[in-house]
């Protein structure tokens, strides 16, 4: 698996996290090429128009947006696609107890991340993926 | 018994000094220790009033008062509650006197001169009936007393329980929650047998009314299948307790708590059954529970909102004190940490704000359990 095959996406209705978290991802060098995304509605159509078997998928996804939120996506996702190369990490400003209990309920979720995103993740991550 | 009967009062009256004498000398022999003599017949009836014996013995042949006559007016100062037996002393030869004496009361007679053991004899004898008639009045009048007593017993008794009774009449007349009486044999129901005033406010039933209704009939717009499993509660346990929407179509629902117990009345189980009308109660209780949940949503949206762009600077700041911190001078790097250490402590205050949910959330289970 080479890093090239990962396509990482962030998901955010607010265009400051998605400037956080795309510098963030690129400076760990996790990804030099993220797409950012500000509404549970586009994340969806990205992936209804990229979604390939033999790619793999990274995304960080928050869960309060309007509209369109982050649990919704997971609903999407998980009744579309093989959640096996779709990987995601909920990053959200929630500390509700709820909520962290909740996304252990989706296959697909691979952590659970109370906002802010730190480089430790990021660098935690990268060492659990490759 | 024999030593009760020779402690008994003994009175000789004879004129003859030296028969008293001889008299006294055998009952001595024969141990009895109580005996009095009198040798002046004319104080007589004096001297028994004032003595009471348990036997007087009384020579028949004696100047100005004869034992006849002593006889004959003894009734005159006898009262009931002392008996005494009389043995006269006669002589011989006089059967005659014997016969009067005996018909005139006398309980026996001795005869000069006198044969020891006859006089001992029949001195016993007669003490022995006296004691035995004195103890058997002893018993009658102390089972009359128990009699009285116990009589005077059972009508205090009877007065508390119709005290009693109309205290508890009293209670079921004045209680706000209905309460209705029936029996049940084998899983049915009777009708009614009472009903209190309540009845009326709380189902719409006078208690007159409620005399050809039962318990089902009270629930038939209700779900029959939770009904019935009530009422095998009922059975099994001897009390259930449930809530159920009461509705008499012209009125409003009401939501009724209805608590049963099964008790044993007149060798049937009988059911006390109390309803209460907890519509005001439940409409109170879903008012605060709504107001939890406000509160919930506003402590949870409020640390939600503020904890979004608190979290932004706080990962900006990590970023800039960890990756850009080389290129930062000394007094920069100072101003640094201390907005980094407050913004950790509001994030701190979000945080507790957000724990507080959960005890408004302990509290809902809690009214939701309790109620």
């Amino acid at each position: 698996m080479t890093e090239k095959q990962i396509h990482t996406v962030v998901v955010d209705d607010d265009k400051h996290y998605l400037f956080l978290h795309e510098f963030l991802i690129k400076k760990s060098n996790l990804c030099q090429d993220p797409v950012s995304l500000i509404s549970g509605e586009l994340a969806k159509d990205y992936l209804k128009k990229n979604y390939q078997t033999d790619q793999q998928f990274l995304i960080f996804l928050d869960i309060y947006m309007p509209n369109l939120d982050g649990w919704a996506v997971l609903d999407f996702i998980e009744s579309s696609f093989k959640t096996l190369n779709i990987k995601v990490i909920l990053v959200s400003s929630s500390v509700n107890k709820d909520d962290k209990a909740k996304s252990k309920e989706y296959a697909s979720v691979i952590d659970y991340v109370e906002k802010p995103l730190l480089m430790s993740h990021l660098k935690d991550l990268q060492k659990q993926l490759f | 018994m024999h030593r009760e009967i020779k402690k008994s009062k003994i009175l000789i009256i004879d004129d003859n000094t030296t028969n008293l004498d001889l008299m006294v000398e055998i009952l001595k022999q024969e141990e009895y220790d109580n005996i009095q003599t009198l040798s002046d017949p004319e104080k007589a009836f004096e001297t028994i009033n004032k003595v009471e014996p348990d036997l007087l013995i009384l020579d028949l042949m004696m100047p100005f008062i004869s034992g006849f006559e002593i006889l004959k007016e003894r009734n005159t100062f006898l009262n009931e509650k002392w008996y005494m037996p009389i043995i006269v002393i006669t002589a011989s030869n006089n059967p005659t006197d014997r016969k009067r004496a005996l018909n005139l009361g006398a309980s026996d007679f001795l005869t000069k001169p006198f044969d020891l053991n006859e006089v001992s004899l029949r001195i016993k004898n007669t003490l022995l009936t006296g004691y035995l008639l004195k103890r058997e009045r002893q018993l009658t009048e102390n089972l009359e007393q128990e009699v009285i007593k116990r009589t005077k017993e059972l009508e205090e008794e009877k007065l508390i329980a119709e005290k009693n009774e109309r205290k508890y009449r009293k209670l079921f007349d004045s209680n706000v929650d209905a309460i209705n009486l029936f029996t049940i044999s084998n899983g049915v129901p009777s009708n009614f047998l009472e009903s209190n005033p309540a009845n009326l406010k709380v189902l719409g039933y006078t208690p007159d009314q409620l005399k050809s209704k039962n318990f089902v009939d009270l629930f038939l717009n209700c779900s029959k299948e939770s009904f019935e499993e009530k009422l095998t509660e009922l059975s099994e346990k001897g009390t259930t307790q449930f809530e159920i929407d009461f509705n008499r179509g012209e009125e409003g629902g009401k939501i009724l708590d209805v608590k049963c117990s099964i008790f044993e009345h007149d060798n049937e189980e009988a059911v006390l059954s109390i309803f209460r009308d907890i519509t005001e109660r439940k409409k109170y209780i879903n008012t605060i529970l709504e107001q939890i949940k406000l509160l919930k949503s506003i402590a949870w949206t409020q640390s939600h909102e503020v904890r979004a762009p608190l979290a932004r600077i706080l990962g900006i700041l990590n970023l800039i004190d960890g990756e850009l911190n080389k290129s930062l001078d000394e007094e920069i790097r100072q101003f640094l940490k201390i907005i980094k250490r407050s913004a950790e402590e509001l994030d701190e205050m979000v945080r507790n704000i957000t724990d507080q949910t959960y005890t408004y959330r302990d509290l809902e289970d809690l009214i939701n359990k309790n109620d």
